[in-house]
């Protein structure tokens, strides 16, 4: 079945009165408003912002900024360092797009990203291990940049899974960037996305199911 | 004549459902199994999300201290229960509690979570639950997160996660608030074979869609820290942001689908809830997805915004029109965000931010 991404206009509610005859078109937008509902709009998504210190020697502690207090700043500290995004899952969590935002910096290490699924049984942040996951790093999927003190400093910079459609993966090791797996039996759960960054430091983190335009009845 | 649903979701076959065909009582009955689902699921994700790094969430204060805030949409009248868990340590793991209000108006519930982990993501998150027992027909309402650490010990918050939990199996009977619409959930046994097909039934689809076409969705939600205390100094410890900077403007946004026909229905809005914290007076201009706010108010304030901004390049790839739902990066914001010239400890500042969409 087609799955409509906009909210087409319904039936005019008089066709389904007593007395007139009801149509199968009818009948065919109702379906098809319901499907977009079901398979488009309540598709989950989860949109993290990450903060960090705001202090600076410059102006203190007034703490502002949820970025960090010089941009994107990479403490040494970020090296094989973890994160645990935890995700409400959809029963049609079939597929997760991520999309990164973040800073990184060249000179401490080679920057990099993986991304793993993982149950929250318990609530361990060491749960069973659902998806092996992906791994980004400088110079094919992620920027790299230093910038020299008094530069003006860029922008965070942003990196994506993408949306492939892919099978149930079978990597032990993280693969190349792709849409994380979430097997038939943990969709609904609570998932988490065990995020790992080298020389990177994270902003924003932003999950999504993915959209398909046809389904199989 | 049970409201019942299944998950997975089952569709119907569309060959079934054309012009020329007889209407069968398989797809008039997966029908009403998809809108309870929906009713049941929709929207039951992530409300809350957000992450606190370099002990930037921590307090040493040994009596519950308020420190953060959100403003999230209520998905149902009937979805009552929030469930909340939190990542947070503290090193002696005895005593650290979180205490969580939702408030729907004047009426607050709470409950607190025990806090368990000693070190950084060392063992586990706590979870907690917060179910309003009262009716409410709010469109939002109000999460407060205020910590207590052991005395002499500090507590520090990773991560916060909350969603409204979903409705299971079968619909309670009659007719369903959502906000001040009306969801009639649909009754199995009506559908089943040798049952006339009733005009009720299509009238009632045809209302139950738009009622979950209104379901609020979160585009983008965060609040700023406050309150932080430490025995460390602050370069070490508790510098979490109370406020928007200057410096969050270029990447302080979702990527998120809107549908079309969204501006085609003045029952579907897009809204912008903003928390102004040390406010006195006058008119801040805050722009958001192309639209200008005055902010005026020291309370939680909100603007209906119109739906003007260009589809962002990742559309393509989601197959979905999507759109950057967050600040404006635009130079007349320095005026009102927080930057060296307007510190927050003396100027009016952004301390919540939550848009809502359809």
């Amino acid at each position: 079945m087609l799955i409509p991404s906009a909210f087409r206009k319904l039936p005019n509610e008089a066709g389904c009165h007593n007395g007139q005859l009801v149509m199968g078109g009818n009948v065919s937008q109702m379906a098809s408003a319901l499907a977009q509902l079901s398979h488009c709009k309540f598709l989950g998504e989860a949109h993290y912002q990450v903060s960090h210190s705001t202090y600076s020697t410059e102006w203190g502690s007034e703490q502002y900024g949820a970025r960090l207090h010089t941009a994107t700043r990479v403490l040494k500290s970020y090296s094989g360092y973890d994160y645990h995004f935890l995700y409400q899952s959809t029963a049609l969590s079939e597929r997760l797009a991520i999309v990164l935002v973040y800073g990184s910096d060249y000179l401490a290490s080679t920057p990099s990203i993986i991304a793993e699924l993982r149950a929250t049984g318990s609530n361990s942040y060491s749960g069973t291990v659902l998806d092996h996951g992906i791994k980004w790093s400088a110079p094919n999927h992620l920027e790299s940049v230093n910038v020299p003190f008094g530069d003006a400093l860029p922008p965070d910079s942003w990196a994506f899974s993408g949306t492939r459609k892919i099978s149930a993966p079978s990597n032990t090791s993280p693969d190349s960037p792709r849409p994380l797996y979430v097997p038939s039996a943990n969709r609904g759960d609570l998932l988490n996305i065990k995020i790992t960054i080298s020389s990177v430091s994270l902003t924003a983190v932003h999950i999504y199911d993915l959209y398909e335009l046809e389904v199989t009845p | 004549m049970s409201n019942s649903f299944t998950s997975d979701p089952t569709l119907v076959d569309p060959g079934r459902v054309t012009a020329s065909q007889t209407i069968r009582t398989t797809e008039i009955a997966r029908l009403s199994d998809l809108v309870n689902y929906c009713f049941a699921t929709g929207g039951a994700y992530n409300v809350i999300s957000q992450l606190y790094d370099d002990n930037s969430f921590c307090t040493n204060s040994n009596t519950f201290t308020s420190m953060a805030e959100w403003r999230i949409p209520r998905i149902s009248n009937l979805h009552n229960t929030l469930v909340i868990n939190l990542q947070a340590f503290c090193p002696t793991a005895a005593n650290a509690t979180a205490e969580i209000d939702l408030d729907f108006g004047s009426v607050k519930y709470t409950t607190q979570i025990s806090l368990t982990d000693q070190g950084r993501y060392n063992a586990s998150f706590n979870s907690g639950t917060i179910t309003a027992t009262g009716v409410h027909a709010d469109e939002t309402a109000i999460v407060k997160l205020s910590l207590k650490a052991p005395t002499g010990q500090e507590v520090v918050l990773l991560g916060i996660q909350a969603n409204w939990q979903a409705l299971t199996s079968p619909l309670t009977t009659g007719d369903l608030g959502q906000h001040n619409n009306t969801f009639t959930p649909q009754g199995q046994t009506r559908q089943s074979t040798d049952k006339p097909l009733s005009s009720r039934w299509g009238v009632e689809m045809l209302n139950n869609l738009n009622t979950l076409r209104r379901r609020p969705r979160v585009l983008f939600n965060w609040s700023g820290v406050r309150n932080t205390s430490s025995s460390s100094p602050i370069s070490a410890r508790g510098a979490g942001p109370k406020a928007i900077g200057r410096g969050d403007l270029s990447s302080f946004y979702s990527e998120v689908a809107l549908f079309a026909g969204t501006s085609e229905d003045s029952n579907l809005y897009l809204r912008v809830w903003t928390k102004l914290r040390n406010y006195s007076s006058g008119d801040l201009f805050l722009d958001v997805m192309g639209n200008t706010l005055t902010l005026n108010s020291g309370d939680w304030q909100s603007h209906d915004i119109e739906f003007t901004v260009d589809e962002v390049p990742r559309s393509n790839q989601f197959g979905l029109s999507m759109y950057r739902a967050g600040l404006d990066d635009t130079r007349a914001q320095i005026n009102t965000v927080s930057s060296t010239l307007k510190p927050p400890s003396a100027n009016p500042h952004i301390s919540g931010l939550c848009i809502i969409g359809v």
